[in-house]
């Protein structure tokens, strides 16, 4: 069953009541973008249909649905006004009319639409499971590909970046990224905490075990890579941050890797993609990483940014600044103020509350007369 | 990557006022004078989109299979409503009537579907996890989430079967019962035997506290395993797998069901298949299960086609074959060997074996084992031996009152078809056994495949070189059969 959400004026409402009569698809309808925003965090729709609304309150509303992440919701909007019919149909919206529509073509071209977004059903040839690495990581993939014990790939995709594991019976027995092979290929993968996964059921081109080591010896030594690269992180900035070289630091003697990392930071870059940027284990690149780090050769990219400028205004080297200030395009922007939810208090642990099983009168009743 | 559209128009106005609107926007367009024309060009090279002038002289069929192959929009000057949607009913993917739009929302429409059909799918792609549980199973995806404390939003979709679970912190905090009327938990307890179906997962962030009124995961999916067996000894009571179901419409006049009843039959309508009528008709599984055992007995329905279930054990006149034949006279204990490269297929037709007579298996680096008991008297044991470097010294060891072996030789392999010829015939050399050479991975031809293999390895005439899929019990039963002792073997235990 369809489950659509529809996001109208309370007054309107009793306007779409014929056309939700006339469907056997679930619908949700709510009156304000806090209970729209309720509504889609807590569902996975396969329709938000917005019913009533004027052009600009559609365009701030996308935005919205953009800065909470939604911008995969199958949106179809159904406008008053029929000169702003063209400029809907130009938003990022799965489809547009506009009143005056008949029921019956308003539900064929929400159908339609529905069909063409119904991931499920363009599902990839071949494909037998597909989606984000947030969700799902390389140790939960290789733990449920174990039970399946067939025969494919997984592969792994950040940007340009690719990376695949191999297994036979469920078990990988080959794994390639960049010029890594085997079990350092998988050591490298298993960092991997953005970017999209496929799980497919195919022939491999061979069967021979290039990894020689059983599916949990893999994920122990995956979850004890991940731990310590984690641990080493927290000393570091988050994966998305910019980092940078600092032109200006004082480099005295780097070790070949420490000389890499600075030379590939010499463009801000984030942490992530650094790691797949340089084939050495991830530990390994931390541990450098943090050296330079504590000795100022590379910063955060603001603050990098920061000490060319204080550098530039000090020594007068005007060109330097220039050329480097070229090279980011970075506009001059007034100092934001500090956002007032950092002032905010910590909020508290969300838990989950389960409730103990209460056992009534006649529970015991029925247990007494099964137990005899 | 570059957008087409192809424009069919009688009127090459519209067509080129059309075109050249899409074209600013960076589409490329083609333009044809008629219908016909663009369908001789799309056996060629297919557009994203396709649009036409109100096509009322084309066929309702070529129209049709245009609809199926390509999204397409109608455009035409004066369309009443009938005829729009004639066009969607037809298949359309939308209709612009410039008696309602002007000509520059045709462009507008054609724009919006085409950032339907490629940017948003992509984009639904990146950012939501899909699957298909004929191959991964939802207790798997429910347990990660259990063991990670993961908060998830599943949707599981069986046609217009649907519920959606949320489980947060490795919790299941809400179901959305497939029908009004069915208890949630019913409709998650289904979900586990569902035959087919996709799912939906995307990651979610509990924002408050929440109570969970669900029994634990790691509950839900022992009770669900119960309702599988439970489901499962039901079927072998009727010795079915998953038979489809036919209402005896005269039994039901006379008949009167209760409201289950009534609403299991009319799945039954709607789904025939047992196994999706049970968990698409609302109420517990067991329940309705129950309901197909009165409705069966009350004679209101009964089984269609009714598909035997596979004997998964060796039939006794097998086992008499055997002795017979094979075994050597009292024996109570024989012994095959199969030998095979690793891409032979080798462990899966030990395990075929083994997993259809649930013998357990056992695998010590290129040696699997398993031992069957083929009646109250007579086991036997089976091995699989790869041809590695340790082949020689392990078929040695276990080569002991050894009654026959099976070579299978992998079809897609023939550059290992010289060494594989050298062994068969030092085995057969060295031992006087009954011999049969399975060929795997065939993929064509299966006669030519056997003669290539025979001629390759130079198999002598009486020994039977036949297809096998190592995967299909029954095929692995036939090679029993055609398992032979070579003749100068059998001419010296005359003499």
């Amino acid at each position: 069953m369809k489950e659509i959400i529809v996001y109208t004026p309370a007054e309107r409402e009793s306007e779409l009541h014929s056309l939700m009569a006339a469907t056997n698809w679930r619908w949700v309808v709510v009156h304000s973008t806090e209970a729209l925003l309720e509504a889609v965090e807590t569902s996975v729709a396969d329709a938000v249909v917005t019913y009533g609304l004027a052009i600009n309150q559609l365009e701030d509303l996308l935005t919205l649905l953009n800065l909470h992440e939604f911008q995969f919701l199958p949106i179809f909007t159904v406008i008053d006004e029929r000169e702003k019919l063209n400029a809907a149909l130009a938003l990022p919206v799965g489809g547009a009319t506009c009143i005056p529509v008949s029921r019956t073509e308003l539900r064929f071209r929400l159908e339609r639409m529905m069909q063409d977004l119904d991931i499920n059903r363009t599902v990839m040839e071949g494909m037998n499971w597909q989606g984000n690495l947030v969700e799902f990581n390389l140790i939960d993939l290789l733990q449920m590909v174990e039970g399946t014990g067939k025969d494919g790939v997984i592969e792994l995709r950040y940007l340009d970046w690719v990376a695949t594991v191999y297994f036979h019976q469920g078990k990988p027995i080959q794994a390639k990224f960049g010029t890594l092979e085997g079990f350092p290929a998988i050591l490298k993968m298993g960092g991997w905490n953005r970017g999209t996964f496929q799980v497919k059921f195919t022939a491999i081109p061979s069967i021979v075990d290039e990894i020689g080591m059983s599916t949990q010896e893999i994920l122990v030594q995956l979850m004890s890579k991940i731990s310590e690269q984690e641990s080493l992180r927290q000393q570091l900035p988050a994966y998305t941050e910019e980092l940078m070289s600092d032109p200006f630091a004082e480099v005295t003697q780097l070790t070949p890797v420490q000389q890499r990392i600075v030379e590939m930071l010499r463009h801000p870059r984030p942490l992530f993609q650094l790691l797949l940027m340089l084939p050495e284990d991830d530990r390994d690149i931390l541990k450098e990483l943090l050296v330079l780090w504590e000795e100022g050769i590379v910063g955060l990219r603001s603050d990098v940014e920061r000490h060319i400028q204080e550098q530039e205004e000090k020594k007068g080297m005007g060109r330097i600044f220039s050329t480097v200030a070229r090279w980011f395009r970075r506009k001059e922007a007034p100092e934001e103020p500090m956002p007032e939810y950092r002032y905010e208090e910590e909020p508290q642990e969300i838990r989950v509350e389960v409730e103990l099983p209460a056992l009534t009168d006649k529970d015991f009743e029925a247990i007494r007369e099964k137990l005899g | 990557m570059t957008k087409t559209v192809y424009i069919a128009a009688a009127d090459e106005h519209i067509a080129a006022r059309v075109g050249s609107q899409l074209e600013a926007a960076g589409v490329q367009v083609r333009l044809f004078s008629a219908v016909e024309r663009l369908l001789e060009w799309m056996e060629e090279e297919l557009p994203d989109v396709v649009v036409i002038e109100d096509p009322a002289n084309v066929p309702e069929e070529t129209l049709n299979t245009l609809f199926v192959d390509i999204p397409t929009v109608i455009i035409g000057t004066r369309m009443p409503l009938p005829k729009r949607l004639h066009y969607f009913q037809l298949g359309a993917h939308d209709v612009v009537s410039f008696h309602q739009y002007p000509e520059e929302t045709a462009a507008a429409v054609v724009q919006n579907l085409l950032f339907r059909l490629l940017d948003l799918t992509h984009i639904r792609y990146q950012n939501l996890t899909t699957g298909n549980l004929e191959i991964f199973s939802l207790s798997e995806i429910f347990e990660n989430a259990f063991v990670e404390d993961k908060s998830l939003i599943i949707k599981i979709s069986l046609n217009d079967w649907s519920t959606t679970v949320r489980v947060g912190m490795g919790h299941i905090l809400s179901v959305t019962p497939a029908h009004p009327e069915e208890h949630p938990l019913d409709t998650l307890l289904k979900t586990f035997q569902l035959p087919s179906g996709s799912f939906i997962i995307r990651k979610f962030e509990m924002k408050r506290p929440e109570k969970s009124a669900f029994p634990s995961i790691a509950g839900v999916l022992a009770e669900a395993e119960f309702q599988r067996r439970e489901f499962q000894k039901m079927l072998d009571a009727w010795g079915e797998k998953n038979p489809a179901l036919e209402i005896n419409e005269k039994a039901l006049k006379k008949f009167k069901p209760d409201s289950a009843q009534a609403a299991l039959l009319d799945t039954i309508r709607r789904h025939p298949l047992l196994q999706e009528a049970v968990i698409m008709a609302p109420g517990s599984l067991l329940q309705n299960l129950q309901q197909v055992q009165q409705l069966k007995d009350a004679g209101v329905i009964h089984f269609v086609g009714q598909e035997p279930m596979e004997r998964e054990a060796l039939l006794p006149e097998d086992v008499q074959f055997l002795q017979q034949h094979v075994f050597p006279e009292n024996v109570t204990f024989g012994k095959f060997i199969v030998v095979g490269l690793p891409t032979s297929g080798k462990s899966e037709f030990i395990r075929t074996f083994a997993g259809l007579n649930q013998a357990p298996l056992k695998q010590v680096q290129s040696l699997d084992f398993t031992r069957i008991r083929l009646n109250e008297s007579l086991q036997l044991a089976l091995f699989g031996v790869s041809i590695d470097e340790h082949f020689q010294p392990i078929l040695e060891k276990i080569s002991e009152g050894v009654q026959a072996i099976i070579f299978l030789v992998d079809y897609g392999s023939p550059e290992r078809f010289e060494y594989t010829k050298y062994l068969i015939h030092s085995i057969l050399n060295t031992y006087d056994v009954h011999f049969v050479v399975g060929v795997t991975h065939i993929d064509g031809d299966a006669e030519a495949a056997i003669q290539d293999v025979r001629d390759a390895l130079d198999i002598p005439e009486p020994m039977d070189v036949v297809a096998v899929n190592p995967t299909n019990f029954g095929e692995v039963r036939r090679l029993l059969y055609r398992l032979k002792r070579l003749p100068h073997a059998e001419a010296e235990e005359e003499e």
